[in-house]
């Protein structure tokens, strides 16, 4: 496993930017063990990787999951490239950087270039926590192309009642300009269903003590109506790096992982 | 260029990585190609550059400005951390030399936008990563094309031999004093056994500071590799051993390459 902190310049978002990148071990014959041992002559420029697309929570960055978590070996095992970006507007309220444009357009573009990574739907994961998971969902859903597979950890999915009830007075948040927009997750499902489009397979948990729980039960009982292939995992737990350690190897488990590179001849 | 600082996993070592990238290339935006086509050219060359004695991966990308003529260029930028272990498979220690030219060039090749072609590949270094390069560079036909020393450490394998040089590493990386002239470590053997291999001679820049105690050896070294044939490119100006002089250079030597 080599990790790599990556800083970029970015268009969309008028500055550098702080990127951490987990790059997976080569697969050893059986018998080689030992830290960083690798077979000899052993790359291959036709080979890619799955990808993950991991989001820190609010007012985090890319460090979260690579310092705060505990989850590189599990990452390793899952022979996944993991890339966990700095998203400054989680909640998508600010005007003067385009973090979807980022998100969706920009930094898949320059990690394709920079990572042997598949740009194959099947091969593209997003997931987060808390509001990252939100935003997570936000971006598979506005591009239900790009990715196969979403995931929220512990995340306020039915957003317009996570802001009525928690950010009530906060100027930036406007529960009335949330319902009925790309930055409403419960709308974007519903117009999909209508559309009779593809849905990214979603996978939802949260912990039964964190101060999310309402706002992520409303949000399943939307998608159980709209009868999408959704899972949903609940465990005793609150809101901090224990569940979310436990929950990221919950969803690795749920992925359809091929646990080794895949041919770009294939595609 | 993006910046990649890399824990790589591989014990002791670790790289700083620049990547071209789009939003900087100004040529590429006013000649009109889009972020797309811009990033489809994953084939890039690779510029391997060495740090000197006491020095690790970073000291490239903090003290020069190999970044903005790597960027004008279109060229990837490696530069590992080789402790003080002169580039070499060391006689009791780590081997740098296969390090460098098997576990990185894989990690690098096996994960980056790269050419892994050796006219793609070129190998570079100052001072301890000097006399590396020039090492490395001629032992490895299959891996580079050409080779730039500057303020090379030349002449450290023949002080220590003659007991003059015990400072970093020497018994670690040179073993038994009495075997290390005419042996692999030596370089001056190097440039022979290369010339002799039958192998096409790389073509060489060298340059070294007037005010810098290793003037000497450099000129002995380079009228060495003349007779031997070499094509060698000769820069010099009146600086010490310092980075004033190492940015300057690495920035002709880029301008030489293809």
């Amino acid at each position: 496993m080599a990790y790599v902190r990556l800083t970029m310049m970015s268009g969309r978002l008028h500055g550098k930017t702080d990127i951490s990148v987990f790059l997976p071990s080569k697969k050893r014959p059986a018998g080689m063990g030992g830290r960083g041992a690798v077979p000899k002559a052993s790359y291959d420029k036709n080979e890619v990787y799955q990808v993950l697309w991991l989001i820190h929570g609010g007012g985090d960055d890319y460090t979260a999951w690579a310092l705060d978590a505990m989850i590189q070996r599990a990452c390793d095992a899952a022979q996944l490239i993991v890339i966990m970006p700095t998203i400054l507007d989680l909640a998508g309220t600010r005007k003067d950087i385009d973090i979807m444009g980022f998100m969706t357009e920009e930094l898949p573009e320059a990690m394709r270039f920079m990572f042997p990574i598949s740009p194959r739907r099947q091969d593209n994961f997003i997931a987060g926590l808390s509001y990252g998971g939100y935003f997570s969902y936000r971006c598979a859903m506005t591009h239900p192309d790009m990715y196969a597979c979403v995931g929220s950890f512990s995340s306020p999915l039915d957003v317009a009642e996570d802001v009525r009830r928690l950010h009530a007075g906060d100027p930036s948040f406007d529960s009335e300009k949330i319902t009925g927009t790309d930055r409403d997750i419960l709308y974007l499902t519903s117009k999909l269903k209508e559309e009779g489009r593809e849905m990214p397979k979603s996978f939802q948990t949260v912990g039964t003590e964190d101060f999310t729980w309402d706002f992520n039960i409303t949000a399943r009982d939307h998608f159980m109506k709209l009868n999408m292939d959704h899972t949903f995992i609940q465990r005793p737990g609150t809101h901090n790096f224990e569940f979310w350690d436990a929950a990221l190897k919950d969803f690795l488990e749920w992925l359809p992982l091929t646990r080794s590179t895949v041919r770009k001849e294939r595609f | 260029m993006a910046r990649l600082q890399i824990h790589t996993g591989l014990p002791d070592v670790t790289l700083d990585v620049m990547i071209p990238e789009y939003m900087k290339s100004l040529k590429a935006q006013e000649a009109g190609i889009s972020e797309k086509e811009y990033y489809e050219n994953r084939n890039l060359p690779v510029l391997w550059l060495l740090h000197g004695a006491r020095g690790n991966a970073a000291d490239w990308p903090r003290y020069s400005m190999v970044e903005v003529y790597a960027e004008e260029k279109g060229l990837i930028v490696v530069c590992p951390t080789g402790n003080n272990g002169w580039w070499v498979n060391q006689a009791a220690g780590i081997p740098w030399e296969d390090v460098v030219t098997e576990k990185l060039w894989e990690l690098v090749h096996g994960t980056f936008p790269t050419s892994d072609m050796p006219e793609d590949n070129y190998i570079a270094g100052l001072s301890m990563g000097g006399y590396g390069a020039m090492r490395i560079g001629l032992r490895h036909p299959e891996r580079y094309s050409r080779i730039a020393a500057f303020s090379a450490g030349f002449g450290i394998p023949r002080r220590y031999a003659a007991g003059g040089f015990n400072a970093l590493s020497g018994e670690e990386t040179f073993g038994d004093p009495d075997k290390v002239l005419g042996s692999q470590y030596d370089e001056f053997y190097t440039a022979e056994e290369r010339a002799a291999s039958g192998n096409p001679l790389p073509p060489i820049y060298l340059s070294c500071g007037t005010k810098d105690g290793l003037y000497d050896i450099n000129v002995e070294y380079r009228e060495h590799l003349k007779k031997l044939g070499y094509d060698v490119v000769w820069d010099e100006a009146p600086y010490a051993h310092e980075w004033r002089f190492w940015d300057q250079q690495v920035e002709k030597f880029i301008k030489t390459l293809p």
